[in-house]
Order: C-alpha cells, then structure tokens, then sequence
C-alpha cells in the first residue's frame, strides 16, 4: 500500500515537472506544440496519481467498500461482460468504418481519407492474426 | 446447465448478497447461476461446491 501511495506520488510530481517545463518552454517561444504536448502529459500524469492517491487512502478509511469493489473487479461474470462489451464495440466500430469508407468514396472524398480509413482495417485484421496467435500459444 | 443453488443457498437460510460474499462474487452472479443464465467456470464451481461441502456433480447438472 505504502509502495502504491509512493508510485502515485511520484507519478503526480513528474507531472507537476513536465507541467512546469511546459511553461518554461512557452515562455522561451519554443514550438508551440511540444509546449502543448508537454502540457497535456503533465495534467495528464497529475490527474491519475492524485486520483490513485485518493483511492488509496478512500480504501484505507472504508475498508469494506474496497472489498466490495475488489470483488466487483475480480468478478469473472463482469470479466466475461467486459470481454463482451468490448468484443461486441469493436465489431460495431469495424462495420462503421466500412460504412464510412463507402460514404467517403461516394461523395468524392480525399483519397488520403480513404486510404486511412483502410489502413485501420488493414491493421485491424494484423492485430487480430498477431494478438489470436499469441492467445493461441499462451492459453 | 442446470443447478441446485438456489435450494441449498435457502436450506442454509442465507441470502444471495450472504453467499456472494462468502466465495467472493458479485450478488449479480450468484442471481445469474441460480436463474440459469449463467454457467460459473470450473474454479467458481469448486468453490461453490467446497462452500455447500457437496461435489460439483450434487450441485450442477449437466444436461445434453
């Protein structure tokens, strides 16, 4: 717990860092974007220590709520619900694309909005070849 | 695949929430097995079994 508490600390620091780095280049007109970038990373890495670091500390005070939760999480019927959800998402997505892909042919869309759209496909059907294979030897 | 739960969870006299928490399982779940709608994997069964002091076969049944 107190290993946890530490990692979130220094997750929130670092982001903290980065955040001020951000202004620092900002204010030495370096490119914009990398201040941008520089920014979002910082809130970003804030924002998830200082949440974990609450939850860490909410579980301690209601140590029954943090069961409920675990259990909740561990839950293989959630898992499997989970598994669904975002099996059955994917799917729905996959068809949407296709759609798209007709609609922007149709209207006479840039070819580069075309071609992207197929690559997600393309990458789409690799990811499901490499990610079934290495189920396939590992389970 | 049917089952055997809800009538030995209720010869105990304990409620859903009650099991759940005993095998570490959401209520949703213990709900889902007693109506059917649910085959528990080979752990959960175990567990559940172990729980009724029973073996799998005296809980679940397994239909063709």
């Amino acid at each position: 717990m107190f290993n946890k508490k530490l990692l979130n600390c220094v997750i929130a620091l670092t982001g903290i860092l980065i955040f001020i780095f951000g202004f620092y280049l900002m204010n030495n007109d370096v490119n914009k974007g990398l201040t941008g970038t520089l920014f979002s990373i910082g809130s970003g890495l804030f924002g998830v220590g200082l949440a974990n670091i609450f939850t860490l500390f909410y579980s301690q005070k209601n140590p029954e709520k943090a069961k409920w939760k675990e259990i909740q999480v561990n839950d293989e019927r959630n898992k499997i619900l989970k598994y669904k959800t975002g099996s059955t998402i994917c799917t729905v997505n996959w068809y949407i694309i296709c759609v798209l892909i007709a609609i922007a042919s149709a209207i006479g869309a840039p070819i580069w909005i075309i071609l992207s759209h197929l690559g997600i496909i393309v990458l789409d059907a690799i990811l499901y070849i490499i990610i079934f294979n290495i189920y396939n030897k590992n389970i | 695949m049917k089952n055997k739960l809800e009538m030995l969870r209720k010869q105990l006299g304990i409620t859903q929430e009650e099991l759940a928490n005993k095998i570490e399982v959401s209520r949703q779940t213990i709900s889902s097995i007693e109506t059917g709608r649910y085959d528990p994997s080979i752990t959960l069964a175990f567990k559940i079994a172990n729980f009724f002091n029973k073996k799998i076969e005296e809980i679940f049944i397994y239909e063709r």
